[in-house]
């Protein structure tokens, strides 16, 4: 059925987020094909690995364009991080910006002609905000013990209210991962999604009248520019939360 | 929708695994402290080149402090060797202002004498001449001969008188 749906072209706009396997793969019993999906994580990872390693070779003492660039993303998590979490942050600079270049990555190949976005993927976007949300949840606990409980009752509630507040707040605590891996599986499934959609149109409009074919093609180049900025905009997005739960293990609001 | 087929979830999450360690493990233990020690050389290398440049003005300064105090001492010594230069001229030109000022007035006073001395003489002759015109006259007008020590003596009254 996947190979029917991806195959002739793809009609339904939704083909594009199909799986499907390049190499069987079994250990342990476990199912752990290598996927298109997982070709394309290893090209983000690849593609990472080269930026921030490659470019800087040279360290150059007057950075050219490249080493410009990786410096500069350098320095946008590591003040990311200032801002969202303070000094305490230092520690988690790794997984910030290895968190926030692996999106961005797979974002941007994303917005290749013929590429898969990895990030459209619930999996892959559910499973990156729950290593964030228990990898908070763990540092929380460290940081304060038992303590980290009063994170449910704010200060200063008035303690009647507590049986109200509490379930609210555990609730609001445990949406989080839930909210952030949705959002950005959403985001980009959507704008992929549209940006199929125009382009089916562009063909057949554009076969009998030239002029209508023009219109879906310029609403394309458009939502394809839009689409660039969400791929940054989402990556940027899934970090600064990630550093203010972050901010919330460590400080405790 | 594709994304919710359950077959591809545990491959999927197992790659993401294997991609997200091995790039969190990359970052921080080659990329991102390369990339740290870049940005601080520069950092360290741009506050020391401050420094030299800040240093290299204070020089600079300290210089151009020197070369003034040097410029004002060879100005008065100059002066000094002006003044001194001028006062000697002045001194010696008084020195021969007043040579010359003695000697004008010694030529002055030998001038003085010679023409009292001429006078004199010019007198002396005039009153011979005087006394040979008052004999003659004598002789001519009454035939009279008068010796010349009484015409002498008579002009002599008369010039008095």
């Amino acid at each position: 059925m996947a190979s029917e749906a991806h195959g002739a072209g793809g009609h339904s706009p939704l083909a594009q987020f199909e799986v499907t396997k390049m190499v069987d793969l079994q250990i342990a019993g476990l199912d752990l094909h290598i996927t298109n999906s997982a070709i394309w994580m290893m090209a983000a990872t690849a593609l990472v690995i080269v930026f921030t390693t490659v470019f800087i070779s040279r360290r150059a003492m007057v950075p050219g364009r490249m080493q410009s660039l990786v410096e500069i993303s350098y320095e946008f998590v590591a003040n990311m991080i200032k801002d969202n979490v303070g000094h305490e942050g230092r520690p988690y600079f790794p997984f910030i910006f290895t968190l926030f270049m692996f999106i961005l990555a797979c974002n941007m190949l994303g917005m290749l002609p013929f590429s898969f976005t990895v990030t459209s993927q619930v999996v892959v976007t559910f499973g990156l905000a729950f290593v964030v949300f228990i990898g908070v949840t763990i540092i929380g606990f460290i940081k304060h013990g038992l303590g980290f409980f009063k994170f449910f009752l704010p200060h200063g509630v008035p303690g009647f209210l507590a049986p109200l507040v509490i379930p609210i707040e555990v609730l609001s605590y445990l949406i989080r991962p839930v909210s952030l891996g949705l959002r950005l599986f959403a985001n980009l499934t959507a704008g992929h999604t549209m940006l199929k959609v125009f382009a089916g149109f562009i063909v057949p409009l554009g076969a009998f009248y030239i002029i209508p074919g023009v219109i879906p093609m310029a609403a394309v180049i458009g939502l394809t520019v839009l689409e660039m900025a969400i791929a940054f905009l989402q990556a940027y997005v899934f970090a600064v939360l990630s550093c203010i739960y972050l901010h919330d293990a460590i400080h405790m609001h | 929708m594709p994304q919710l087929q359950f077959w591809h979830f545990l491959p999927q999450f197992f790659w993401l695994a294997v991609c997200f360690i091995t790039l969190y493990l990359v970052m921080a233990f080659v990329a991102l402290p390369r990339i740290g020690s870049v940005l601080a050389q520069r950092r360290e290398k741009v506050e020391s080149d401050l420094d030299a440049a800040e240093r290299a003005r204070g020089d600079a300064d300290a210089a151009l402090a020197a070369y003034e105090a040097s410029l004002v001492g060879a100005r008065e010594a100059a002066h000094k060797a002006i003044g001194e230069a001028s006062h000697a001229a002045s001194k010696a030109a008084e020195a021969r202002n007043h040579e010359l000022d003695g000697e004008i007035a010694r030529q002055i006073e030998e001038a003085g004498r010679a023409i009292t001395a001429s006078k004199a003489q010019a007198m002396e002759s005039l009153s011979g001449m005087a006394a040979d015109a008052a004999r003659a006259a004598t002789a001519k007008l009454v035939g009279v001969e008068v010796s010349e020590a009484d015409a002498r003596q008579a002009v002599e009254a008369a010039k008095d008188a």
